[in-house]
């Protein structure tokens, strides 16, 4: 039998979308994403409760927290990745932040250094995906 | 919380987006995009990209004035708009579903379908293939946005083709007839379908937690659909008869269809595959081609598409943070996005269309046409955002991606497809291989029961079929350039209705059969009404352009805007019709009286050659009323009694002409006051228009506002004046 034109790249279509879908979510099953920090964070130190918004956008972290605020890049995810060191780590432009010891009930130790130097008890107040 | 502050901010917010959006869709007009264009970027500017970013203080004043010190609103009023943006969304998705016409589909063979689902496939495939790459980049750990799920819904997200933009853009660019329009609109309207199932399929893996809740899931839609096709759809069919026993929609039955669209968008909510595919499958399970749908679509069109969508891109606007694409490789990513988002839906839709048969041209035609996202973008963005499926950094990267493909659409589609290769319509390249009538008019028809005063004025121009075969008749374009309204815009009639039929033109038609005038019906959907007119005048050798004019709802001038435009543009002279009861002037009146004044220009001239025709064919009585400013010792010029004597040598002139020279530092007061006695006065306008000649510019718009006979201001065009030699007769800017 000898397909049409139309039916011949329809059946290729068809094809192609299977196998390269079925392609595709096996290879994306294996890759992970950064561990997700977006949302409101509560932080109690030394200088009294603070306020630390965070905007994640997978490796970009950009946190505010009053009028500070610093763009970041996530170089290390000790909490999605095991052959890395437990932690957070985050750096740009001279300042470096590490979540460290967060576990399921989105509380941690953030520590600070660089243009702002200071480690603060943490803890999510509001998840920005839920 | 205070109520009225509350109610203050709403409204000075929604006032703030209604405007700009119609500025700015109206501007984008200009610069031949599509209205809706611009009312996105318009919500955008008011969001933390521009509006947010230039004047943060304006914007927190306008949008956030919870956040302001001392603040009386202590609640976000932008979720006030964020109801009204959805609500309006799922009112416009039951558009988009009422617009959808199986009919579309038929008769349209194999290749509508191939290259539909191709120009799905791959953008979808090349999608989910850069969701590897940009997933472990741009993606948090977050419930939601599990590969599947992040996948799925970038290959949906770059699979979208906006109908409505799509028709909107082949009805400016008068490509629905054509094949490749009417291929594209098809193909866009098996697209819109599959998008939609695309994306309750996404959103229901994206919130389904586990394989069990997926399969509920996934059954609780099939039953859904199954219910919607049989049991609401025979429902449908017998509101269809009540409605056509009573003959008008009535307010019991719009509140029923409402009632359903919004029940059915909260089951599709509450099973888990977004409210939107409710409204949408609803719209599409309505009886189609029928009255009820038309009137519901013209009840419900208005308030969503004026009111309720600039509210939706005003707060995806506000969701949109384009300050969050803050280094260079988050744009490079965009441009990835972009690069990726055309190679699938342009280059697929293209390379399905060659494959299939058609020309390389025609095919890029379609993928151009299929890469038109707009709207619907916005639409399933804003759905992936809510889910939480995508960042918001990745959400402002693919607007910025929405904007960019729907807005190359128009330029690419003029670049690669000209309006030379398709001309004006069928009606006009017939036109243009005709040969050059002996004397033919263009009546532009705007309003139909203007058609038989300018069919009474053209008649009385071109005159009856001449008895010599040899000498080809006049001959009669009536004109009718439709501005399509939004529910045309949404159900292009694809069947190709003869200009014969256009209703606008019915009138003229008529009339012009009873005055036994050659004519020929014109009709076609235009986005520049003066550049069109004027591409019709040069296409069918017009030889005078008769435009009616109607008083504005804005102004008093009768020679700007629009006309303004034609007398520019119209390589033919033009005249400008203001009918002060010509047309109602009984049949046994008597001949008509015409009053031509004349200063000494060629436009004046123009003029009486028009009433010199005039009174050939009507047996008219012309008196051309000379005007001189007084001076002591003055003669009156004799170049008016040798134009006179030479435009109206004409021996079948059945009619003496009058000569009258007045003295009168006032011409336009001479002429008005002359005007009383006659049924026409026919009056040049200045040599040169515009604002440098301010007199004559403004002696006709005085005339004609204190004129209480009926007006036709002519033009001798600048254009056509170049290529005739020079009479000779004395020309007088004055």
């Amino acid at each position: 039998m000898i397909l049409s034109k139309a039916t011949s790249v329809y059946f290729i279509m068809v094809v192609v979308l299977v196998g390269g879908l079925w392609l595709i979510l096996a290879m994306g099953s294996t890759l992970i994403t950064p561990t997700d920090l977006a949302g409101k964070w509560e932080l109690t130190g030394d200088e009294g409760p603070r306020e630390l918004w965070v905007e994640q956008s997978g490796k970009f972290v950009n946190l505010v927290m009053g009028s500070w605020a610093a763009n970041l890049e996530i170089q290390k995810d000790g909490n999605r990745n095991p052959t890395q060191p437990s932690g957070i780590l985050m750096s740009g432009k001279g300042q470096s932040v590490t979540f460290e010891g967060l576990g399921v009930n989105d509380q941690c130790t953030i520590r600070f250094s660089g243009s702002m130097t200071s480690t603060y008890q943490a803890r999510r107040v509001y998840r920005a995906f839920r | 919380m205070h109520g009225n502050d509350l109610i203050l901010v709403l409204l000075t917010q929604v006032v703030l987006i209604l405007a700009l959006s119609r500025v700015v869709g109206l501007l984008f007009r200009k610069f031949r995009q599509p209205q809706v264009v611009g009312e996105m970027v318009a919500g955008i500017a008011l969001g933390p990209s521009l509006l947010g970013w230039v004047a943060p203080k304006v914007f927190a004043y306008i949008f956030r004035p919870d956040t302001l010190p001392g603040a009386t609103i202590h609640s976000d009023p932008t979720e006030y708009l964020n109801v009204l943006s959805q609500i309006g969304v799922i009112f416009f998705l039951f558009l988009v579903g009422l617009e959808l016409d199986p009919k579309l589909l038929k008769n349209r063979g194999h290749t509508a379908i191939v290259i539909s689902h191709v120009s799905i496939v791959a953008p979808f495939l090349l999608g989910a293939s850069l969701a590897l790459y940009l997933y472990p980049n741009l993606f948090n750990a977050a419930p939601h946005m599990g590969f599947t799920s992040v996948a799925l819904f970038m290959g949906a997200s770059m699979s979208i083709t906006a109908f409505p933009v799509l028709a909107r853009i082949l009805n400016e660019r008068n490509l629905v007839k054509t094949n490749v329009g009417a291929l594209a609109i098809t193909c866009a309207a098996v697209d819109d379908v599959t998008a939609w199932c695309m994306l309750a399929f996404v959103v229901g893996i994206a919130k389904a937690n586990g394989v069990g809740p997926g399969i509920h899931t996934a059954i609780y839609a099939i039953v859904y659909v199954i219910i919607m096709f049989f049991v609401v759809r025979p429902f449908l069919r017998r509101i269809q008869v009540v409605y056509d026993r009573q003959g008008k929609l009535n307010q019991g039955v719009v509140a029923l269809i409402f009632l359903l669209v919004l029940g059915s968008a909260w089951t599709t909510e509450a099973i888990g595959i977004h409210a939107l595919f409710g409204a949408f499958l609803l719209g599409a399970v309505m009886p189609k081609g029928t009255q009820l749908v038309r009137t519901l679509m013209e009840k419900v069109e208005d308030f969503t598409v004026i009111f309720l969508l600039p509210i939706f891109f005003a707060f995806t606007g506000l969701r949109t943070q384009i300050g969050l694409i803050d280094r260079p490789e988050l744009w490079i990513d965009t441009l990835l996005i972009i690069a990726v988002a055309c190679m699938g839906k342009w280059g697929g839709s293209t390379i399905a269309g060659r494959a299939c048969g058609l020309k390389w041209r025609e095919a890029s035609v379609i993928g151009v046409l299929m890469n038109t996202r707009g709207l619907m973008e916005l639409v399933i963005l804003n759905i992936g955002l809510q889910e939480g499926v995508i960042t918001p950094a990745v959400f402002a990267m693919m607007v910025i991606m929405a904007l960019t493909t729907t807005g190359l659409t128009t330029p690419v589609l003029h670049w690669i497809y000209p309006a030379r290769l398709f001309g004006l319509g069928e009606s006009v390249a017939k036109a243009r291989k005709e040969k050059k009538a002996a004397f033919s008019v263009l009546a532009p028809v705007s309003l139909p029961a203007s058609g038989v005063s300018l069919a009474r004025l053209a008649a009385m121009l071109i005159g009856p079929p001449p008895e010599d075969p040899m000498v080809e008749p006049g001959k009669l374009f009536a004109l009718h350039l439709k501005r399509p309204t939004e529910l045309e815009l949404l159900t292009p009639d694809l069947r190709d209705p003869s200009p014969a039929d256009d209703p606008a033109l019915r009138p003229l038609l008529s009339e012009a059969r009873t005055l036994d005038v050659p004519t020929e019906p014109i009709s076609f959907m235009t986005r520049d009404v003066a550049a069109d007119i004027a591409a019709v005048a040069a296409g069918t050798h017009a030889s005078l352009v008769i435009v009616g004019f109607h008083k504005p709802v804005i102004g008093m001038t009768i020679l700007g805007g629009t006309v303004n435009r034609v007398l520019r543009l119209c390589r033919a002279d033009v005249a400008v019709f203001v009918d002060r009861g010509l047309a109602e002037r009984p049949a046994d009146a008597g001949p008509p009286r015409l009053l031509v004044p004349y200063m000494g220009s060629r436009h004046d001239h123009l003029a009486m050659e028009l009433a010199a025709r005039i009174g050939r064919h009507a047996k008219a009585s012309v008196t051309v009323l000379h005007v001189v400013a007084p001076a002591p010792g003055m003669e009156p010029p004799l170049h008016a009694q040798t134009a006179v004597t030479r435009i109206f040598q004409d021996p079948t002139q059945p009619t003496p002409v009058e000569l009258r020279v007045v003295y009168d530092a006032s011409p336009a007061g001479a002429v008005t006051g002359a005007a009383a006695d006659f049924d026409l006065v026919i009056i040049g306008v200045a040599d040169e228009w515009g604002l440098r000649s301010h007199r004559f510019g403004w002696r006709p718009e005085r005339i004609a506002q204190e004129s209480p006979t009926s007006l036709l201001i002519v033009r001798k065009s600048d254009l056509a004046r170049s290529a005739t030699p020079r009479t000779g007769v004395p020309n007088r800017s004055v």
